[in-house]
């Protein structure tokens, strides 16, 4: 059997407390950490696909809640339990969210 | 539509017009004026020296531009000074207090307001550095930061790297979309800048691909297919009746670079020409000099044929001696119906 590609996620609560998440494609993924670094989002790889699909697409070029979008809490849920299990991309992410 | 024949398509419609448009007004020598233009300010060499202050100082100029006058601006910029890439550097290297100013992704909805010294930030505005810049308004300010830090935080400080890098990355087979696609490498994420529209986007980074490094390959080709749309091509494209054979009428705004708007209109009617005939050291497929011979034609600094001041545009055009009168619909643009029955 195949296993499923990962998909590049970054997810985490906006300064208002709102959870958002989002998906990138491959070649914006190191845009997307040194975004999310920034930011105060976690980066992850995520296998999968059902919550990848419910995920909207991130645009690594927006600036402020452009970046990711907001996601329902139990997709942001389950993504923070997947997240758990999965490889954390973000390196040193500080919880550094105000301002957007 | 009394000129309409139904046996002629939009297209050719549009194609025949503004092949003619192309013969009287087009500018043959159009990428020798662009480099010369750019290597008297510098920016050939900034390129060959991938010098970043020196073009996002360039860029910043481009963009001071928008919305007025180019005599009025200039005029602005030589009174009260241009504002350089080592100034505001220092000034955020200093770490100011604002939250903004932190990253590239940070700087959303500044809010800086010249006239009324205010932003959305008010505790931080008297330390904050970005109010310190005497451009000619707010938007600017907002344009200078955001763009320095687009260049420092997503282009790694390296402007010219950054393009070669998205354009090669967009390099891959030539299927009918690969025009769009290099343009679309460079274009879209600059227009994520605060404060800078698409025209001036489009203008600029035209004359920088096209007339920087003929040895950038890739560079050529992406800015030969950079279109920008202001009033008088939009209004051309209406007068014409090119927008309406093509099912196409919107009004001018963003519309104009909108799936089936100007900006892929005048791409199609270029794809059905080919440049060469003009000068045949231009691209066969050349957008940028299809639509700058529309500009030409209509501009008061042009050809002067097509504008508000020559034609009443609450009826037909009558302009008889006009190059283009006898294959033009003479769309009014703004019809009077004071005259119509309810």
């Amino acid at each position: 059997m195949i296993e499923p590609m990962p998909a590049f996620v970054v997810f985490g609560l906006d300064p208002e407390g709102k959870p958002r998440a989002a998906r990138f494609a491959e070649p914006d993924a190191k845009l997307a950490v040194k975004a999310a670094a920034l930011l105060g989002y976690r980066a992850v790889h995520i296998s999968d696909t059902e919550i990848i699909e419910a995920l909207p697409d991130g645009n690594v070029f927006a600036r402020g809640n452009g970046f990711i979008g907001r996601v329902s809490r139990p997709v942001f849920e389950k993504v923070t339990t997947l997240a758990g299990k999965d490889q954390d991309e973000t390196p040193g992410a500080a919880p550094e969210k105000a301002g957007l | 539509m009394s000129k309409s024949n139904p046996a002629v398509s939009g297209l050719d419609h549009a194609t025949r017009l503004v092949t003619r448009i192309c013969r009287i007004a087009g500018d043959h020598r159009m990428l020798d004026h662009i480099r010369r233009d750019l290597a008297r300010c510098g920016v050939r060499a900034a390129v060959r020296a991938r010098n970043t202050p020196a073009l996002f100082e360039w860029l910043l100029e481009m963009v001071s531009y928008q919305g007025i006058g180019n005599h009025v601006a200039e005029g602005y910029m030589d009174r009260h000074g241009r504002l350089g890439w080592d100034e505001i550097a220092a000034l955020i290297e200093a770490g100011p207090s604002c939250p903004k100013l932190r990253s590239y992704w940070h700087f959303d909805h500044c809010g800086y307001q010249k006239g009324r010294q205010s932003c959305s930030e008010p505790d931080h505005f008297p330390e904050c550095p970005l109010p310190t810049h005497d451009l000619r308004n707010g938007r600017l300010n907002q344009a200078a930061y955001s763009l320095f830090l687009f260049i420092r935080d997503v282009a790694d400080g390296d402007l010219v790297g950054w393009i070669d890098r998205r354009l090669a990355d967009a390099d891959f087979g030539s299927a009918p979309d690969r025009a769009a696609r290099l343009r679309e490498a460079v274009v879209e994420p600059l227009a994520q800048i605060h404060g800078v529209s698409d025209k001036v986007l489009s203008m600029a980074l035209a004359n920088l691909l096209l007339g920087a490094d003929r040895r950038r390959v890739l560079w050529t080709e992406a800015g030969a297919v950079m279109i920008a749309v202001d009033t008088l091509v939009h209004n051309f494209l209406h007068r014409t009746g090119i927008l309406a054979r093509l099912d196409a009428a919107h009004l001018y705004g963003p519309a104009c670079y909108a799936p089936g708007g100007c900006a892929e209109i005048v791409e199609r009617i270029a794809g059905n020409i080919d440049a060469r005939r003009f000068n045949p050291a231009f691209p066969a497929n050349f957008p940028r000099f299809v639509q700058h011979a529309i500009w030409r034609f209509c501009a008061e600094y042009g050809l002067d044929e097509c504008n508000g001041r020559q034609i009443d545009d609450r009826a037909r055009c009558d302009r008889r001696d006009c190059p283009a009168f006898r294959r033009c619909d003479r769309v009014p643009l703004k019809p009077d119906r004071s005259n119509e029955d309810d």
